[in-house]
């Protein structure tokens, strides 16, 4: 079973703005398909592209990111089912050994992620996201280090659950560990030091929360408490469903850690990124865009400025020029200028004018080198 | 009066290592690097992070200064994330991994200072989210895959 049971056929880029080396890269990979079977590959990974261009904020990203397919034919067909978990007993060989029943979890579709890896890193060695199709109707899949789902209704979801961890470092939003009336004892209250992924947190503080430059005054925070942490908090959205807070109940706990937004596609499936999601999203996609800010400052009315930056290395970016980030403001300026400096870095120039009556605040816009 | 900008905040990375881990329980493994031409996103916070919980790695320099780090989902499984598109369960939950092992990539860039790369993590079980992130390994990326310290 494994790499002798089919054979890599070689990978087609499906989605391309651009170089690997200077976009995001996202590789699916096939299991489960026989070498007869690789159009219908071909159209399911379609078919997740379409999800994925639809999903805000990779709908406005989408320059930045390029999709490569990797084709894999498998000897055989589908995933291994066993019975053990009430399966059908399947048991195709197949490339990656896609199985269900992992931890004897009927849902929980797995491949052998190392050979996903070694192939990756001969095939397309700049994927920033793996992901992998199991040709199966069955619903399941599961996360990690490479995101792997079937084709059942709704199972691109997952898809997109787990690019959220693997890719942007999300914390899990939901409040509970194996469900919340499973009767799981040890998540009643979190206690513990604060989360390093930025869209969970023990801070419900409007003065000291990580996103409360995103919480406006009017919301109280935390936003919504759950008044008895033996259990998850039943009650529905007290806010409108963009509202920025603290919510509590997440990272695995009733009470104690807050998320962001009442929902999130970290909470639970089906759901739209929440904004700090999204921030973070965008924020991490920025530098594989055509034209990216990379900083902000304000001119005065009727003044004439000239900006210097350095940067380490010659070339490290072209400038594109500057965008008023003050809604209906106009600014002028000169054609940027950069030189080489003798160490290697390189110093670039330019001259803004402001011609208005108020002060503007701005982008600087450039492509990184 | 010229006016100097901000350097940048967010400085994307030209030029990558791929670097290959294997892991079984807490024992990790570099196995392979690889350079490669990509664009990585540009360092979060090197300092602040003492007492925080999580998973991160960090570069740094020959004298242990901090170079870059990046704050990641633990791609260490010692839990498993399972589905469901049946109304009657959670669409996701979590369910522990008796023995876990696997294998994980990290992105990393290739900058001349780096020397090592340190791997940072709470006690990697689910009993341990919340406990403060310590360093758990460190792997000499200058020299060939493998021959890096284990802890």
């Amino acid at each position: 079973m494994g790499a002798g049971d089919g054979q890599v056929i070689g990978t087609t880029q499906i989605v391309d703005h651009g170089p690997a080396s200077r976009k995001w890269n996202l590789v699916i990979l096939s299991e489960g398909y026989r070498q007869a079977e690789l159009a219908k590959f071909h159209s399911d990974c379609a078919s997740f592209v379409s999800t994925m261009f639809a999903t805000p904020p990779y709908d406005e990203l989408w320059c930045g990111i390029n999709v490569y397919r990797i084709d894999v034919a498998s000897t055989d067909s589908g995933a291994k089912d066993p019975t053990a978990c009430g399966g059908t007993g399947a048991n195709p060989k197949t490339y990656f050994d896609g199985s269900f029943c992992n931890g004897g979890i009927q849902r929980a579709l797995e491949v052998n992620n190392l050979a996903v890896h070694m192939v990756v890193n001969a095939q397309m060695p700049q994927a920033h996201m793996i992901m992998v199709i199991v040709n199966s109707n069955e619903y399941g899949g599961t996360g990690g280090d490479i995101a792997t789902f079937s084709l059942a209704t709704g199972a691109s979801e997952i898809g997109l659950h787990e690019m959220g961890h693997t890719a942007f470092g999300f914390a899990d939003e939901y409040e509970y560990y194996a469900g919340c009336g499973s009767g799981e004892t040890g998540h009643d209250k979190y206690t513990g030091a604060e989360p390093a992924q930025p869209n969970v947190t023990a801070d419900s503080n409007r003065a000291t929360n990580k996103w409360r430059d995103l919480v406006s005054s009017a919301t109280p925070m935390p936003t919504t408490i759950n008044k008895d942490c033996s259990k998850c908090d039943p009650q529905g959205n007290p806010s409108s469903a963009e509202t920025v807070g603290a919510y509590e109940g997440a990272y695995y706990n009733h009470c104690g850690a807050y998320r962001p937004q009442f929902n999130c596609r970290m909470r639970a499936l089906n759901n739209p990124y929440c904004a700090i999601c999204q921030r973070v999203i965008r924020q991490t996609l920025a530098p594989y865009m055509a034209s990216w800010t990379w900083g902000t400052n304000t001119i005065g009315a009727g003044q004439t400025q000239r900006w210097w930056l350095s940067w380490g290395a010659y070339p490290g970016l072209e400038w594109v020029g500057v965008q008023p980030a003050t809604p209906g403001a106009e600014l002028d300026w000169d054609t940027p200028g950069m030189q080489q400096n003798a160490d290697g870095s390189a110093l670039y120039w330019i001259t803004v004018r402001n011609n208005g009556s108020t002060a503007v605040q701005f982008h600087f816009r450039g492509n990184a080198l | 009066m010229p006016q100097v900008a901000q350097p940048p905040q967010v400085r994307p990375y030209n030029g990558a290592l791929r670097l290959t881990f294997q892991y079984e329980g807490s024992n990790v493994k570099l196995v392979s690097k690889q350079k490669v031409e990509m664009i990585l996103p540009p360092t979060q916070a090197l300092t602040g992070n003492e007492n925080q919980t999580g998973f991160w790695f960090m570069l740094s320099n020959a004298q242990g200064t901090p170079v870059y780090r990046r704050a990641l989902h633990n791609p260490i499984a010692y839990d498993r994330e399972i589905f469901s598109n049946n109304p009657e369960h959670p669409s996701v939950q979590r369910v522990p991994v008796a023995q876990p092992k696997g294998t994980f990539i990290l992105l990393v860039p290739d900058v001349q200072e780096a020397k090592t790369i340190q791997l940072f993590s709470h006690p990697l079980n689910p009993a341990g989210r919340g406990l403060a992130a310590s360093e758990f390994a460190r792997f000499d990326i200058t020299s060939e895959p493998d021959k890096g310290e284990k802890k």
